[in-house]
């Protein structure tokens, strides 16, 4: 998977906007969005919250996981936990990416928002790295890791399944001949 | 969705995998147990006209694979140096610094094919093959995920061709989600091709 395509799921999400214009309720096939009033704030999914942005028809209300204070707790939490913290949303990165490239007005503190959130994602690779290290140099059959978000699933993949199925491919080839050395 | 690269897979060889074609032409120290006739040109030590019982050749993998099965009993063979006692002493110590291109660029694939004969160090070498991966896994993962600087092919060097191959999707997979980052997936660029096609009308009313 490309990050393009977690991106675009991760674009389902909701956000809350305040649009400037007035329409009716739209029923579109994963549900209806409701009627928008100019000044009341309406739930809608991420990819019409930028495609309304971009029009300058709305103004976006940032999550409240998406604030200074609470992403610096979050960021003392996953120096100190041994292992992987709740993420507010398990969409994360993308959604913060995307809020923080197209509503950057409507975000106080975009900028340092934006070195907190790239700082959290380095703590999570280095801790999924040793993990996966812990992890090959046990030779066990299966691991979990709780509390991963898409992005980093999606990253890791490729390198992962392929170096697993080359450990494998080892392993069987050493209880093969164990095997073959007892039976003669 | 792309298909990932597969080499050689482990015990049973693929026909058409060009990797394994390579990979069996590697020669393996062989000493032969029974005269052979006709086939004297192969020895280019002598010019006899039969191989003679007792004769030291180095024979391809694929060759070694049909004759030393153990119930044909044609040659017996040895293991080449990287997969012997002395070499399996210098990976215990540490495996990361070894270069494995230099070995030989299959060093794995080779091996595991070694295994399907009788050898009486098979059990060794299976362990130490398994052990080698284990040790050089961290190195290559650390390398290929934060492939910032651009000294790569330095670093790609002492990996043999399945490293390599794992280095290229950790690299990928890093340079993708660096460009995503960067917003140019959102881009609509022309592609490199037609830019240089050099015959694009509207590049010359420009």
């Amino acid at each position: 998977m490309e990050p393009g395509d977690v991106e675009f799921i991760a674009e389902k999400e909701l956000v809350k906007i305040v649009p400037n214009f007035a329409l009716g309720k739209i029923y579109f096939i994963s549900g209806d969005v409701g009627p928008f009033s100019p000044g009341l704030p309406v739930d809608v999914p991420l990819w019409l919250a930028i495609a309304i942005k971009q029009r300058q028809k709305c103004r976006v209300h940032p999550p409240e996981w998406l604030d200074v204070d609470k992403i610096e707790t979050m960021k003392d939490d996953e120096i100190a936990s041994e292992f992987f913290t709740e993420l507010p949303n398990p969409h994360f990165c993308e959604v913060a990416q995307l809020l923080l490239t197209h509503a950057t007005d409507n975000i106080p503190n975009a900028d340092l928002l934006r070195t907190l959130i790239k700082d959290i994602w380095d703590i999570r690779a280095a801790k999924l790295r040793s993990n996966i290290d812990k992890f090959v140099k046990l030779q066990a059959g299966h691991a979990r890791l709780d509390n991963l978000s898409q992005m980093e699933i999606n990253t890791i993949r490729p390198f992962l399944t392929a170096s697993l199925d080359h450990m494998y491919q080892l392993r069987i080839s050493q209880s093969y001949t164990e095997r073959n050395m007892s039976t003669q | 969705m792309d298909v990932s690269h597969k080499s050689s897979s482990g015990m049973l060889q693929d026909y058409m995998s060009i990797d394994d074609i390579l990979m069996s032409s590697e020669r393996l120290p062989s000493v032969f147990l029974v005269p052979v006739k006709g086939l004297g040109f192969l020895d280019a030590s002598t010019n006899k006209k039969d191989i003679a019982v007792g004769t030291k050749m180095d024979l391809p993998l694929w060759l070694v694979l049909s004759l030393a099965h153990p119930r044909k009993k044609f040659i017996s063979f040895d293991y080449t140096k990287p997969y012997k006692g002395t070499y399996r002493e210098i990976l215990k110590a540490d495996a990361s610094v070894v270069d494995l291109h230099k070995i030989g660029p299959f060093f794995y694939a080779f091996g595991q094919q070694l295994l399907t004969l009788n050898h009486n160090e098979s059990l060794q070498m299976a362990k130490c093959l398994v052990l080698t991966f284990m040790e050089r896994f961290r190195k290559i993962m650390d390398w290929s995920i934060n492939a910032y600087e651009h000294d790569n092919s330095e670093r790609q060097e002492k990996l043999d061709e399945v490293e390599r191959n794992l280095f290229k999707l950790g690299q990928k997979s890093l340079q993708s989600f660096q460009q995503w980052e960067m917003g140019e997936s959102r881009k609509l660029s022309s592609s490199e091709l037609v830019s240089r096609h050099r015959k694009r009308k509207r590049d010359m009313s420009e």
